[in-house]
């Protein structure tokens, strides 16, 4: 099989872009964990991590709209709007597809802020608790797509009657 | 310490834009299909429109507007607040529009 070709195959895009974001969210944990423990150190992996973590975020939305455009939408989406649990892709499919655009700007908003001061120690004024804020708000998004996304394939699991 | 106020409201333009592309593209046919025509699908084209928004709004606001670095509290708090209210009003907006 091509690289393309494993790249749009279902089997490696549902988990692959899962992962991501799921990674790519735990990232600014991380930086959350480093800022709050004000170490000159521990500021620098916070540069790198929040980095990586846009990245992975990045790379999340990519991959899963990837699936929605090869996959969701020709197949997925059919099933769920034909049977009783519409509302799956309704609310819950809407919902996610378009909060999660505002995950990857949020994860590089959050690089550049951090990026932004010359240094995380206690002798200068930064904004803490906003910085918190927004480190916290991608690790809830991220995790709330995780959510969001099990819903939709319970509700395509159980329109086809799968039974699981 | 940076533009911060350049960066944080280069993010709520790009979110509330995403956000307001979104409402309109669900009230018009017309419009949502101008998005898809762009690069095959509306959902590709908000994504990108709100990405290239944010950055390249970021570099021209970062020349052209002096930093405020004393409220840089308050433009990092409106961005958060904003993020969070445009999430909560998508969910109730995709809610009301799917049982009317």
């Amino acid at each position: 099989m091509s690289v393309l070709g494993i790249l749009t195959s279902l089997h490696w895009l549902v988990p692959a872009h899962a992962a991501a974001g799921e990674i790519g969210a735990l990232a600014f944990l991380w930086v959350l964990v480093e800022l709050a423990n004000r170490q000159e150190k521990g500021y620098i992996r916070a540069k790198w991590v929040s980095l990586g973590g846009f990245i992975l975020l990045f790379t999340s939305w990519f991959l899963s709209g990837t699936y929605y455009l090869t996959h969701y939408g020709n197949i997925v989406k059919p099933v769920i709007k034909g049977g009783n649990l519409a509302w799956a892709h309704n609310i819950i499919m809407e919902t996610k597809e378009h909060v999660f655009i505002f995950i990857p700007i949020l994860a590089l908003f959050a690089f550049l802020l951090i990026l932004s001061f010359p240094k995380w120690s206690t002798d200068n004024k930064i904004p803490r608790k906003p910085i918190y804020a927004i480190c916290i708000s991608i690790v809830a998004l991220g995790f709330g797509m995780v959510g969001l996304g099990y819903i939709i394939s319970a509700a395509a699991r159980a329109t086809l009657g799968g039974g699981v | 310490m940076k533009n911060i106020k350049a960066l944080s409201i280069s993010a709520i333009v790009s979110i509330g834009l995403v956000t307001l592309i979104t409402f309109i593209g669900e009230f018009s046919e017309a419009f949502k299909n101008g998005l898809k025509a762009m690069t095959g699908h509306h959902w590709v084209t908000k994504s990108i429109i709100g990405m290239v928004v944010f950055v390249i709004l970021s570099i021209i606001l970062g020349y052209t507007i002096k930093p405020d670095n004393a409220n840089s509290a308050k433009y990092i708090w409106s961005t958060f607040g904003v993020a969070l209210g445009s999430s909560v009003v998508l969910f109730l907006f995709f809610t009301i529009h799917a049982l009317v």
